[in-house]
């Protein structure tokens, strides 16, 4: 017993020293944000609360912030609708030769982002989408399906098939079966998919630059734009209200499903 | 009818192909395309712009110490999110919790950012270095060198790891590893050779997203190190943004876009060895 | 279908914006409207009446373009009734892109003279003696005709004066002199941060003879403080270096050492090693608003603008006769027209740069690579 209690702790020694290690700089960046100059240092002499003042009285900012809620929401659910059907149709309908559907489906992040950019910036020119709030859209949507992809074809791999053919011998149809047998079962994946989609779209600066309107910018490209031309602390208020926005959000989230899991035991 | 059959569910993956064929491969094939029509002098026609980038030692230098540098984040990567997410698997209720939320909150913070803040906490006058002094560990340069840029790298790279394998693992029933035991199998060899295969297709759905997240770092390496770490990306930008030189540019994304698909071509034979037959393997890194 | 609506509302917006500008004035009379602007004189802006018609003004955005705002934009709106559309921020790529597919979303961009030179006549609009003065613009910034100055700004080096305050480093020599001056020293990772030139200079070339540059014999002095040179990928990351105290040294810009002087950071410059380099506007080709475009850069470059430019931007002016008004001392520092007869090179060679950028600035990533 006591070598596995060692072995346990030291997991969690470790376990715990990353979890340190990752939020480190996601909770410097609220102290960076408190600073009544505008440059961007860990713990600013002058603390106040001027920037964030400035943040939301600026509509600049706000609206930005909006549209990338916005564009990233859309995104999420087209990169993740696709991405899973075509997730079951890689593990369902290739024996062999699925490798250039990979290809095809992989290149969006294998290819450099800042070709990528050009290249659509180039093509949509031409399409005129162009400044539209399309552009983005479609072009996001690109760069999040692989990540859908490669997340739920790992989940569906653990997913025996036989579990389908056994609902359809019980009357199933094959969409029924899918429906109600595999993808529940794979949901876990289809959710890290779908978050991994948003936060991709969310936080997309090259190509945005590109492809985004005057008037339609998101916040990554402002904040870009704040930081390539001057040290603008503006962006550590930005990063600071998104933090606090998604650990509401994981609290909203978690909390609810610890509620709703409390009567099933064993569960993932 | 054919709807049942294996026709059927290979149409499912037509949307997402579709889609990306038509808005990301038509416009980036343009591109690709410009690599043997588009020249700037002295380069005339034909392969020149192939023949540009293989003739200076130092492109290949970079363009091989991306690949080195995207293999070895993704071990590592490999090897702190395995025990991580398998950990993630043992708890349960607020604890889980808190270690997803570790996961997810620093993807929720732009990497731009992300990389100023850790700019701030490597420097010499900055906090890391204070504790480091504090527990006797003098005072070690932390930027400027392959110490910060694989620190900053392996921290927007790292949620790349655990999410998917993560997602995966929970799928994993953990009653085979006790059935193995129940067999008379050590613990230690009821997780090489039963829970680790089982996990395998995790492992590689991490590893394909940081491997080839890894290949396109341009600004952490470029902020938190000296032009000893640079990598391709780089490279590329320059030709495509200032030089205008879109040859070149479409010439280095299609060597990097064949070799990274040679690269996951092998590490996917590899790891369809260890789906079949089941047994104790040792995971191939990409 | 809440996607649909709110594709749909963008659309609508995006269309519904573009009827704000009102009905462009075509009256004859109109000196806007005429076909020649200038016989070899001044213009006088305040005459053109623009309204209705839309500029589209790209820089490189941020604080960049508040500036830009506050030194010609709005008073060119006031004065001739034009609306200008911000841009920012740019990208050189998108102009190319823009031009090859003759869909023209910037009217003007902002940048270093050698981008625009390199594309004059292919991606930028030639600037014709009918419609701009330039004979008002002081010779030595002059280039190609795309490329209109309206500023200039200096690659000067800073040094920390925490530490070096009793023995200032006074040349370009100095900053690679680690004997004399150990420490770490801070350079742009672009060629366009003149290493070349500073390097050349340290090494005892003569102002007049640094062009053409000899590239061997620069980087072989660059590569005597390789071990403590820490490269920065872009400008701001040389500010924030310099906020942190992380470059003893550093060959900045004159705009930011003023920046960073406001903030009070312990830097002071030493004209004795600067490089000078003009600020240009370019005008896209094939823009169908190029007479509002003209009238714009015109504005940008005149007296009026340049005075205004000075004051706000800490540039220093490229036309003839701006009379400065008082400029505070800490700005004067940083204003190169003050520090004219100190400077080795005032402006760079237009010329060898616009034939030589592209393999300058692949040499000098190659000598960084190592």
């Amino acid at each position: 017993m006591t070598t596995t209690s060692w072995r346990r702790l030291w997991l969690v020694v470790l376990v715990g020293l990353i979890a340190v290690w990752l939020l480190l700089p996601a909770t410097v960046v609220l102290p960076m944000s408190l600073n009544a100059t505008s440059r961007l240092s860990i713990w600013p002499e002058e603390r106040s609360f001027d920037l964030y003042r400035e943040f939301f009285a600026d509509p600049e900012w706000t609206n930005a912030l909006i549209r990338s809620f916005r564009t990233a929401a859309i995104v999420s659910v087209l990169a993740t609708v696709l991405g899973t059907a075509a997730a079951l149709g890689i593990v369902r309908g290739f024996r062999r030769g699925a490798g250039i559907v990979n290809a095809v489906i992989l290149a969006p992040i294998i290819v450099p982002v800042v070709v990528a950019a050009v290249a659509s910036y180039l093509v949509y020119l031409r399409w005129g989408l162009v400044g539209t709030p399309l552009a983005l859209i479609v072009a996001h949507t690109c760069l999040a399906i692989p990540y859908v992809v490669v997340t739920v074809l790992a989940s569906l791999r653990g997913v025996n098939p036989r579990l389908e053919s056994a609902a359809r011998s019980l009357g199933s149809s094959p969409a029924g079966a899918v429906w109600h047998v595999t993808l529940p079962l794979i949901r876990g994946g289809v959710i890290v998919g779908a978050f991994l989609a948003f936060m991709q779209s969310f936080d997309e600066v090259v190509v945005s630059v590109f492809l985004a309107s005057r008037r339609g910018r998101t916040l990554p490209v402002q904040m870009y734009s704040s930081l390539i031309e001057d040290i603008d602390a503006t962006v550590a208020v930005a990063s600071s209200v998104i933090l606090v926005l998604s650990i509401v959000l994981v609290l909203l989230v978690g909390v609810s499903r610890l509620a709703n899991a409390r009567g099933q035991s064993g569960t993932p | 009818m054919p709807w049942t059959g294996r026709l059927g569910w290979k149409l499912l993956v037509l949307p997402a192909v579709a889609w990306i064929a038509v808005f990301f491969l038509f416009p980036v094939g343009s591109i690709m395309l410009r690599s043997v029509t588009e020249f700037s002098p002295p380069e005339t026609g034909g392969l020149d712009n192939y023949r540009w980038f293989f003739d200076t030692p130092a492109n290949v230098t970079v363009l091989s110490r991306t690949l080195w540098v995207s293999g070895y984040v993704t071990l590592l990567c490999l090897l702190l999110g395995y025990p991580y997410a398998y950990f993630m698997t043992l708890t349960r209720g607020w604890v889980r919790l808190l270690l997803l939320s570790a996961v997810i909150i620093p993807l929720t913070t732009s990497p731009l950012v992300r990389t100023y803040a850790w700019l701030g906490l490597l420097s010499d006058n900055g906090p890391v270095v204070g504790v480091l002094d504090r527990i006797g560990l003098g005072r070690p340069e932390l930027l400027g060198n392959s110490v910060g840029v694989t620190v900053g790298m392996m921290h927007i790279a790292f949620p790349m790891m655990v999410l998917p394998l993560y997602a995966a693992l929970l799928r994993v029933d953990r009653r085979l590893l006790r059935a193995a035991e129940s067999l008379g199998a050590p613990p230690r060899t009821a997780f090489f050779r039963v829970y680790l295969p089982l996990s395998a297709p995790g492992i590689l759905a991490g590893a394909v997203l940081v491997s080839v997240l890894s290949l396109g770092f341009y600004l952490t390496p470029a902020l938190l190190g000296s032009p000893q770490q640079t990598l391709m990306a780089p490279l590329i930008v320059t030709q495509v943004r200032q030089v205008l030189a879109w040859g070149h540019g479409g010439a280095m994304a299609f060597v990097l876009f064949v070799l990274t698909l040679a690269l996951l071509g092998i590490g996917a034979l590899g790891s369809r060895g260890i789906l079949r037959r089941g047994s104790a393997a040792r995971v191939e890194d990409e | 279908m809440a996607a649909v609506a709110a594709v749909a509302a963008g659309l609508a917006l995006a269309a519904c914006t573009t009827d704000e500008t009102g009905t462009p004035n075509t009256d004859a009379a109109n000196p806007f409207n005429q076909d020649v602007w200038s016989t070899g004189g001044p213009i006088d802006y305040s005459t053109f009446d623009m309204s209705g018609q839309e500029v589209i003004w790209a820089d490189f955005g941020g604080s960049v373009h508040e500036d830009f705002k506050k030194a010609y934009l709005d008073d060119f709106e006031g004065l001739t009734k034009a609306t200008v559309v911000d841009g920012s921020p740019f990208d050189y790529a998108q102009v190319k892109a823009q031009v090859e597919s003759k869909n023209i979303q910037y009217d003007i961009i902002t940048g270093a003279p050698t981008s625009i030179d390199q594309g004059c006549g292919t991606l930028y609009e030639e600037v014709p003696d009918s419609k701009f003065y330039w004979g008002g613009i002081d010779d030595k910034f002059k280039s190609s005709k795309c490329a209109v100055p309206h500023g200039t700004t200096a690659l000067v080096l800073q040094y920390n004066t925490n530490k070096y305050k009793d023995n200032p480093p006074k040349s370009c020599a100095d900053f690679f002199d680690l004997t004399k001056y150990p420490g770490t020293r801070g350079m742009w990772t672009s060629v366009l941060g003149y290493p070349l030139e500073i390097a050349l200079l340290a090494d005892g070339v003569a102002p007049a003879d640094v062009y053409p540059i000899d590239y061997d014999r620069a980087f072989a002095k660059l590569d005597t403080i390789r071990d403590d040179l820490r490269l920065f990928p872009d400008l701001t990351r040389g500010q924030q270096g310099q906020a942190n105290q992380e470059y003893d040294m550093i060959i900045q810009t004159s705009v930011r050492g003023y920046r960073g002087a406001k903030d009070n950071l312990p830097y002071a410059p030493v004209w004795n090693c600067s490089v000078g380099q003009v600020t240009s506007l370019g005008i896209l080709k094939g823009t169908p608003r190029l007479d509002a475009a003209l009238a714009l850069v015109g504005y940008a470059s005149s007296p009026d603008g340049q005075r205004k430019g000075a004051t706000v931007r800490a540039s220093s002016p490229v036309s003839k006769d701006t009379d400065l008004p008082d400029i505070d001392a800490q700005m004067k520092d940083y204003i190169g027209a003050f520090h004219e007869a100190e400077m080795p090179i005032p402006v760079v060679d237009a010329q060898w740069w616009s034939s030589n950028f592209d393999d300058a600035e692949q040499r000098f990533q190659q000598w960084q690579v190592g």
